[in-house]
């Protein structure tokens, strides 16, 4: 696939003698939705954090844009590719507005300090993410919701046309849900490529255009995602059973344990 | 430029703010230079600071001259470099630490700091040159720095818990080091009790060389630190992100690490212990410039030097030779981060 913007060959991550990810051999196209699926301990979070090189691999290449990755400079990186973390603690009263600011630090030397364009760039994303509102609030006080979409909006300030999700969805509400995925799918109409971890296989199913599926550190399923959702894929990387029922408003899937 | 009214105000209450503790600072060194046994009128203190300043006609035989120029003034601006590098250390130290308890004082930094000063004493080195002391407090702050950062950071992430308990037991350790020192020298009387009177912090006795020396590490350490303080804004986030954003996390640390260390050091160095002013400093500032180190560290800095001033004050009035600098911040400091531990302890429970 010559048009794939993150190509992985053969990456390898261990720690001690515990090998995360095993022999991984993946591409994803440029400007789609790429949603990554396993169980709990498959080692998707490692993958996400060895492509944008937060974590070193032991062995293996990663190309973002064709070229390799450990040749990038750590700020030039930055630039093409950003991790969207899950919600971490905070225990500074920091406001939403400078925290956004922090993604124009790739683009910033040491000593300068924000221009009149980095604020433009920033109050573009805090409109597009729908945060403009609170931008004035303090960051450790900002429901689960709100500060992922808090953190999607500093993703985008440093306009990397990569942008990393860990788990984007996991601790929000139904609603705040659909408005990450509704945004996401706004992202890639701007062109952006999208990579995220996802549990709920269900959104997953919808929303993205490909899933890879981990299974013990391994690739087990890399393709189209309807096709991902064939009974012995879920048995075997999930140990569930799964069926389709369909209503009026779609299909949607049902998992049980035998 | 597309900005909301409440951003404009927020930096209109920083400028309020640093203003506000500049001016309180410009009052406390005048009140400071007053201060003593002898009364000297303060348009006569001017007088001798533009005289020396400019070396015009240098009346050395005046008493007052002596008093002023090698007495009080060198005391008043070691209070306030002092308290400038306690309460920057401070600042920055909660920033790689991501926690706002930590503190020279707390994790053990300024009794590692105190150790390595107390020892070239007792070795005998510091009588070789002035520069040995600071030499020593410097190195053992730094080295007390790196131990605690790797025992209380697992995986990139620091636990305020580890931190806090690691810091007991360093400066349990320190401590105790300290006084078998103080032990082993109680044989020349005279050096103990210097040694015991210099622990409790004290600006007695500073010389314009001592200015000199924490001018300078101040100087260096602001300006080096201030290189790093947007790295530090967001290191103080996470570790992980800062590498996102392109942060080299390593190098930016170690280079803050050592500048705090070197506050530190060269602040116990040249006065002593003097306790909580990295803690309170930076904790208050917060409140009224933001998060921004870019701001936070001289503005912290500045509020130590107001405590360390009016606190060498205080103690020169009410004291009458028994209270210490070191005593009195840390009878003031002690309730204060007991404040802290009350206020967050809902938080302690879960970490």
């Amino acid at each position: 696939m010559d048009d794939s913007i993150v190509q992985i060959r053969n990456l390898c991550y261990s720690i001690g003698s515990k090998q995360i990810l095993d022999n991984i051999n993946a591409d994803f196209a440029t400007g789609q939705i790429h949603g990554i699926v396993g169980p709990n301990g498959a080692g998707k979070s490692t993958l996400m954090r060895t492509i944008c090189r937060i974590w070193q691999a032991n062995s293996g290449t990663v190309y973002i844009a064709g070229r390799d990755q450990r040749q990038i400079s750590r700020r030039e990186l930055s630039q093409l590719i950003t991790l969207v973390p899950q919600e971490s603690r905070i225990d500074f009263s920091i406001r939403v507005f400078d925290f956004v600011s922090m993604g124009r630090h790739p683009h910033l030397h040491r000593l300068q300090w924000l221009q009149n364009h980095d604020i433009e760039i920033i109050e573009q994303a805090l409109l597009v993410t729908d945060t403009e509102r609170f931008r004035d609030r303090y960051i450790n006080q900002l429901s689960g919701g709100e500060s992922q979409l808090v953190s999607i909006a500093r993703a985008l300030v440093t306009e990397a046309p990569i942008i990393l999700l860990d788990e984007p969805t996991s601790a929000l509400d139904i609603q705040h849900k659909l408005q990450i995925m509704k945004l996401l799918a706004l992202l890639k109409k701007q062109g952006k490529t999208i990579l995220m971890n996802i549990h709920d296989l269900d959104l997953a199913r919808r929303h993205c255009d490909t899933l890879t599926m981990l299974r013990q550190g391994q690739l087990y399923y890399q393709g189209c995602a309807e096709q991902a959702f064939r009974s012995e894929h879920i048995r075997e990387v999930f140990n569930v059973e799964i069926e389709e029922s369909t209503t009026a408003h779609g299909t949607s899937l049902l998992f049980y344990t035998q | 430029m597309k900005n909301s009214r409440f951003w404009q105000y927020e930096r209109l209450q920083t400028v309020i703010a640093l203003l506000v503790v500049l001016t309180v600072l410009v009052f406390g060194v005048v009140l400071s230079v007053t201060i003593g046994p002898w009364e000297i009128s303060l348009a006569k203190i001017g007088h001798i600071a533009v005289e020396m300043l400019f070396g015009a006609s240098a009346t050395n035989n005046d008493p007052s001259t002596a008093i002023i120029w090698y007495g009080r003034i060198p005391r008043t601006l070691t209070g306030v470099l002092v308290g400038f590098s306690l309460g920057c250390a401070g600042a920055i130290m909660q920033g790689i630490f991501k926690n706002p308890m930590a503190s020279p004082g707390i994790i053990g930094t300024s009794s590692g700091a105190a150790l390595g000063a107390v020892l070239a004493i007792y070795l005998g080195l510091a009588s070789g040159s002035i520069y040995v002391v600071p030499l020593f407090s410097v190195a053992m702050a730094f080295l007390s720095l790196l131990v605690v950062l790797g025992i209380a950071t697992t995986g990139g992430l620091t636990s305020r818990y580890t931190l806090l308990l690691g810091g007991i037991a360093f400066n349990a350790i320190f401590t105790a080091m300290t006084s078998v020192v103080i032990i082993l020298s109680t044989e020349q009387f005279d050096m103990a009790r210097k040694v015991v009177s210099w622990l409790m912090g004290d600006l007695n006795n500073r010389s314009w060389e001592h200015v000199l020396i924490i001018a300078v590490i101040a100087l260096v350490a602001l300006l080096g630190s201030l290189l790093f303080a947007r790295d530090l804004n967001i290191i103080m986030v996470s570790e992980e992100q800062a590498r996102n954003f392109g942060v080299n996390v390593g190098l930016s640390r170690n280079f803050l690490l050592f500048f705090s260390a070197l506050l530190t050091g060269g602040a116990i160095a040249v006065a002593g212990g003097i306790g909580f002013v990295g803690l309170i400093a930076p904790h208050m500032m917060r409140s009224f410039v933001g998060s921004d180190n870019r701001i936070l560290l001289p503005a912290s800095g500045l509020l130590g030097s107001v405590m360390v001033v009016y606190a060498d004050c205080l103690v020169r009035i009410v004291g009458s030779g028994g209270l210490r600098i070191g005593v009195l911040t840390a009878l003031l400091g002690g309730p204060f981060f007991l404040y802290l531990i009350i206020r967050d302890r809902k938080k302690f429970i879960y970490f």
